[in-house]
């Protein structure tokens, strides 16, 4: 990599363009287009904020790249800022998803489409549940947090708890563990 | 789009369940899948999971963040109002929350206990995301094929340095010539 100029705050049209550039070039989870984007092409920030920032916005409920262009866009922009980085982000893949669906409905009743999309949707779940799995590997050898994780199912599917009770019972167990180093 | 009393009622519903789940989504959307499901599927019986599956898969296919499932869930009960009503109620609370973390961001960088509740809270969410997974699973998978079929792609996707969209592609392909 060449050397890294230094990193100089967008102007609010130039901020746009470079969100909508990541909404519309981001098959398959946007976050290193994120950082293509906003740390290798247009050098708004270094290696170390992105990280930093990142860290942030993944401790915040909500989307992580979604979370973290209107985090920029604030720091950047303010208020308004922080509106325009999330519209540009979202507006082209949000056309480009209703569009897809508009075609499914007028062609689902084609069985190859219906069989086509039933694969997808088999595809779909299956790298939910890799997602899901490499998000353990943090604890995975570790026995009382698969059991936690284990209850938070159980609460979640056998007992039907909405997902905010599970993550207040399980959530306050396991930060109280994770202080006394059982985690 | 039709809009008449009834789908008003709806939409302020699926307006207030996004807005509560929208401060509770932790670690994306994903974890949040469980409750979807049963104000979608279960409680109100607007689709069935297989459609709810289906959206998620069309999300994931397409550009841009996956999130954007939830607006087309939105869509399937109020057509464009809906999807701007659930993605709209969904980034209420990051929104809100990310706009007060950027005006007090060394502080919170700072902060010792961020790690702790991090590490607490990661098994619990895994788990969230796990019922949800297993929930689709139940919709999408309803023959054995089909299940080591989810199985073998899950396996393969582990692999990171594997394009997700390729093994998307492929199973489009394989679901649409086999007849899944």
């Amino acid at each position: 990599m060449a050397e890294s100029p230094k990193p100089c705050t967008p102007g609010k049209r130039e901020m746009m363009l470079g969100f909508l550039e990541v909404g519309i070039s981001a098959f398959g989870g946007a976050l290193p287009w994120l950082r293509r984007v906003v740390v290798e092409r247009r050098a708004w920030l270094d290696e170390r904020e992105f990280t930093e920032v990142l860290t942030i916005c993944q401790a915040i409920p909500g989307p992580n790249v979604v979370n973290c262009a209107v985090f920029l866009g604030t720091r950047w922009h303010g208020s308004l800022g922080g509106a325009l980085a999330f519209v540009s982000l979202l507006a082209a893949p949000l056309c480009v998803v209703l569009a897809l669906v508009t075609a499914h409905q007028a062609l689902g009743d084609v069985p190859a489409v219906r069989h086509g999309v039933n694969g997808l949707a088999i595809a779909a779940t299956a790298y939910l549940t890799a997602m899901t799995l490499r998000m353990a590997r943090p604890f995975a050898r570790n026995t009382r947090a698969w059991a936690l994780c284990a209850v938070a199912v159980a609460l979640s599917l056998g007992a039907e708890w909405s997902m905010g009770w599970v993550l207040l019972s399980c959530g306050i167990v396991g930060v109280y563990a994770a202080r006394r180093r059982w985690l | 789009m039709s809009a008449d009393v009834a789908d008003a009622g709806l939409l302020i519903d699926m307006a207030w369940l996004y807005l509560k789940l929208s401060f509770l989504c932790i670690g994306g959307t994903i974890p949040l899948i469980p409750d979807m499901h049963r104000f979608f599927v279960e409680s109100r019986g607007l689709m069935t999971t297989q459609q709810f599956a289906s959206y998620v898969a069309l999300a994931q296919a397409a550009p841009g963040p996956n999130i954007l499932y939830v607006a087309l869930l939105g869509h399937h009960v109020g057509g464009i109002t809906g999807a701007l009503t659930t993605l709209g109620a969904i980034s209420v609370g990051p929104f809100v929350l990310v706009s007060l973390a950027a005006r007090v961001f060394s502080r919170l960088a700072a902060n010792p206990w961020r790690e702790t509740v991090l590490a607490g809270l990661a098994p619990v969410t895994v788990g969230l995301m796990l019922a949800g997974c297993l929930l689709l699973l139940r919709g999408v998978a309803d023959t054995w094929a089909a299940l080591l079929f989810g199985a073998a792609l899950a396996a393969f996707l582990l692999f990171p340095r594997l394009n997700p969209l390729v093994v998307l592609a492929v199973a489009a392909i394989v679901g649409s010539v086999s007849g899944l």
